[in-house]
C-alpha cells in the first residue's frame, strides 16, 4: 500500500509538464506500408499512387492508426527513460497498461511528414481496483506536420497496475 | 477500378452491421506491430519479461487491435470514406493464440457543417466471447448531393 502511494506521488509530479518532441525522421513510404503490412490491412490507399489518388488523396498515405503509433512513445511523458527516473526510488518500475485511447484524425501523414508530437499529463488519479489500487494516468497529445498543421490529437488513459502479491 | 466503393451517407441506415474482420493473433505479428512502432517493450514479444510483470504471456500492444477495429470502419466506408474519430477502452488482454472477431454497427448519422457524419460503434471480441477492445468509430462519408 505505501509502495502505490509512492507511485501515485512520482506520477504526481508529471502533470503539467510540456514535452515535445520532433522525430529525427521523417516518414517514407515503405514505413507506413510495413505498418500497413504489420496490421494486415491490403486497402490500396497505402500502396498504389494512383489508387489512393482515386480516394481523393494526394498520393498513397498511412493508415489512420500510423499518426499515434509511430516512434512517440519513446519520447513522450510517459517514456522508459521518464519511467525510471520517476520511479527510481522504488523497488521496480510497475506496470502499466493502457485504458482508453481517443484517437482524433485531422488528416493523413504522407510520405515526407515530419510528425512533431507536443504532449502534457493533464491528469492523475487512484481508484480501488479489484486487485489494490489503480493508478490513472492521462495524456493529451497533438501531432503537428513540418508545415505546423494539425494532423491529429490524442487523449490516452494508462493505469498503473499494484504489484501482485506485495 | 480494382478498389472497392463504399456506401453514401443517405444510404446507411443505423442498426446495419460492418462486415466483420477475423484474425487469430500471432506472436510474429505482435514482433512485427514492435518493430513498425519501433516500441521494443519486450512483454510485447518475449513472454518471460511478461510473466515477470505479471501476466500469463506475451501481450499485444492495445493500439495493434485498435487498428484492427479502425480496419473494420475504413473497410466498410470505402476509398471515400475518412475515419475521423476512434475512442477504444481495453478491457481484456490479447494474447497470441486468440482468436478475434472485430465487428462493429452503426449507431447514429449526424450532418455537422458540410461533413456527413456516422458513428458506429466497433468491438474487437475473443474466442471466450470477450469484448477485448470495443468503442465508437465517427466516419466520414460523401453525400450524393454534394457528388450530384
Amino acid at each position: 500500500m505505501a509502495e502505490q502511494s509512492s507511485v501515485l506521488s512520482a506520477l504526481q509530479k508529471l502533470v503539467g509538464r510540456d514535452v515535445i518532441y520532433t522525430d529525427e525522421f521523417e516518414v517514407e513510404k515503405g514505413m507506413l506500408q510495413r505498418f500497413a503490412m504489420a496490421i494486415g490491412d491490403p486497402n490500396p490507399i497505402y500502396y498504389d499512387e494512383e489508387l489512393a489518388k482515386a480516394a481523393g488523396y494526394s498520393g498513397v498515405v498511412a493508415p489512420p492508426t500510423f499518426l499515434f503509433e509511430w516512434n512517440h512513445h519513446k519520447h513522450g511523458p510517459l517514456s522508459r527513460e521518464v519511467r525510471a527516473s520517476i520511479f527510481s526510488g522504488l523497488k521496480r518500475v510497475p506496470p502499466s497498461v493502457r485504458g482508453i485511447n481517443e484517437y482524433e484524425v485531422v488528416q493523413p501523414v504522407r510520405p515526407g511528414d515530419i510528425i512533431k508530437t507536443q504532449a502534457r499529463v493533464t491528469q492523475v488519479y487512484e481508484k480501488q481496483g479489484k486487485s489494490g489500487k489503480l493508478v490513472f494516468v492521462i495524456c493529451e497529445t497533438t501531432y503537428i506536420n513540418q508545415r505546423q498543421e494539425v494532423l491529429g490529437k490524442a487523449r490516452d488513459t494508462y493505469i498503473f497496475l499494484p504489484e501482485k502479491g506485495e | 477500378m480494382a478498389i472497392r466503393v463504399g456506401p453514401y451517407f443517405e444510404e446507411v441506415e443505423v442498426g446495419s452491421e460492418l462486415p466483420a474482420l477475423s484474425r487469430e493473433i500471432k506472436l510474429e505479428q505482435l514482433a512485427m506491430y514492435a518493430a513498425v512502432c519501433w516500441d521494443f517493450e519486450p512483454a510485447h514479444y518475449d513472454s518471460g519479461t511478461a510473466q515477470k510483470q505479471g501476466f500469463r504471456a506475451a501481450y499485444a500492444d492495445g493500439p495493434m487491435i485498435t487498428a484492427l477495429l479502425g480496419q473494420v470502419a475504413t473497410n466498410w466506408a470505402g476509398p471515400s470514406g475518412r475515419l475521423r474519430k476512434l475512442t477504444v477502452t481495453y478491457r481484456v488482454m490479447v494474447f497470441p493464440g486468440d482468436k478475434l472477431v472485430c465487428g462493429g454497427k452503426v449507431t447514429g448519422k449526424r450532418r455537422e457543417a458540410d461533413r456527413h457524419l456516422v458513428e458506429c460503434e466497433v468491438w474487437a471480441e475473443n474466442q471466450d466471447g470477450q469484448r477485448a477492445v470495443f468503442g465508437t468509430a465517427i466516419v466520414e462519408l460523401p453525400g450524393k448531393s454534394r457528388k450530384g
